[in-house]
C-alpha cells in the first residue's frame, strides 16, 4: 500500500460506503484483468509476425521452384509440399488474428469500464484515492 | 465481469466491509489493536494469494505442451498417408524418417508409463486433459479474483480505520 500524506485542504471527508468499496474492488479486478489481456495481446502479435514471415517463405517456394518446406509440428519437422504448407500457415494465421481481435475488443471494454469508474471515484474522493499507479 | 461481489469461495473467508470505522475501533481495546487485527487478516490473505498463484503457474505450465501434442496428433490425423519427417534425435540434431500412415500413437502418462492408443482415441484423451487443465486454471482464476476483492476491501479498511483514528486524536487535542 503506498501512503502519501495529504494537506488538510486536500483531505476528503467523504465516507466510504459499501457501494464505493464495490466500485473500488471492481476497478482492481479490471486492472488485473487488463494486465493479463495486454500480455496476451503482445504474445499474439509476436506470433502473428512469425506466421507472416512463414507465409513469405512459403510464397517464395513458388518462385524458387522448391518442392517442399519443413513444417514445425510439435517437436518434429515434417516435409510438406506447397499446398499443405500454405493451407497450414494460412489457417494458423486466421486463427491467431481472430484471437487477437477478441483480445483487443476485451481490452477496449475493460479500459472503458475503468475510465467510467475513475471518473466516479475521483469525483467523490479526489486526491484521497489513487487509481493511476 | 460481474459487478456484484461473488459468493464465498471454498476456503476463502469473506472480509467484512466496515460500515463505521469508529464503531469497529470500539470493538477492540484501542485503535492499535484494531489495526493489528486487520493486519493479521491481511497477511493471511496475502499468503493464500501466493499459494494459489503457485498452483496456477504449475497447472498453466502444462497447457502449452498439451496444446503442442494435440496439434501434432491432429496433423497426423488429417494426413492419413506416408510422411517424411525430420525428427529431433538430440538437441538441434535431426534425422529423416519415413512415417507410415499413423494408426496408433503412444502417450506418456507420467510415472514411467507410456500407453499406445489409436490416434482418434489419443486425440480425444488429450482434448479431455487440455479441457481439464483449462478448467482448473479457470477455477483458480475465479478464486484469485475473489481473494483480490477481499484484499482490496481489507486495504481500504486499514486506511479508513487509521484515518478515523488520526481524526479522533486531532479532535481530542483541539
Amino acid at each position: 500500500m503506498n501512503s502519501s500524506v495529504l494537506t488538510r485542504e486536500d483531505e476528503s471527508n467523504a465516507e466510504v460506503t459499501r457501494a464505493d468499496q464495490e466500485k473500488i474492488n471492481l476497478f482492481s479486478r479490471l486492472n488485473t484483468r487488463l494486465s493479463g489481456l495486454k500480455e496476451r495481446s503482445e504474445r499474439l502479435e509476436a506470433d502473428i509476425d512469425s506466421i507472416e514471415q512463414s507465409e513469405m517463405v512459403v510464397e517464395e517456394m513458388m518462385v524458387m521452384d522448391q518442392d517442399h518446406v519443413l513444417l514445425n509440428v510439435g517437436t518434429a519437422l515434417v516435409m510438406a509440399d506447397e499446398d499443405v504448407a500454405s493451407t497450414y500457415v494460412s489457417t494458423e494465421k486466421d486463427s491467431l488474428k481472430a484471437k487477437h481481435a477478441e483480445v483487443v475488443a476485451e481490452i477496449n471494454k475493460a479500459e472503458g469500464e475503468m475510465s467510467a469508474l475513475k471518473q466516479e471515484l475521483y469525483g467523490k474522493f479526489g486526491s484521497s484515492i489513487n487509481l493511476d499507479p | 465481469m460481474a459487478a456484484k461481489p461473488t459468493v464465498a469461495h471454498r476456503g476463502i473467508p469473506q472480509a467484512d466491509f466496515i460500515d463505521n470505522p469508529n464503531a469497529f475501533i470500539a470493538q477492540h481495546k484501542n485503535a492499535e489493536e484494531a489495526l493489528t487485527s486487520l493486519n493479521e487478516q491481511y497477511s493471511k490473505y496475502k499468503f493464500m494469494d501466493a499459494q494459489l498463484i503457485r498452483q496456477k503457474t504449475s497447472i498453466a505450465g502444462r497447457i502449452p505442451d498439451l496444446e503442442a501434442s494435440l496439434k501434432t496428433i491432429q496433423f497426423y490425423q488429417q494426413k492419413r498417408e506416408e510422411t517424411t519427417v525430420n525428427h529431433e534425435i538430440a538437441d538441434g540434431v535431426y534425422a529423416k524418417a519415413t512415417v507410415p500412415a499413423v494408426e496408433n500413437v503412444s502417450i506418456w502418462l507420467g510415472c514411467s508409463t507410456m500407453v499406445e492408443y489409436p490416434i482418434d482415441d489419443a486425440e480425444a484423451l488429450l482434448k479431455r486433459n487440455l479441457a481439464g487443465a483449462r478448467a482448473q486454471v479457470a477455477g483458480l482464476d475465479s478464486d484469485l479474483d475473489y481473494l483480490k476483492e477481499q484484499i482490496t476491501t481489507l486495504e481500504v479498511s486499514l486506511a479508513r480505520v487509521y484515518n478515523a483514528d488520526v481524526l479522533r486524536r486531532r479532535q481530542t487535542r483541539a
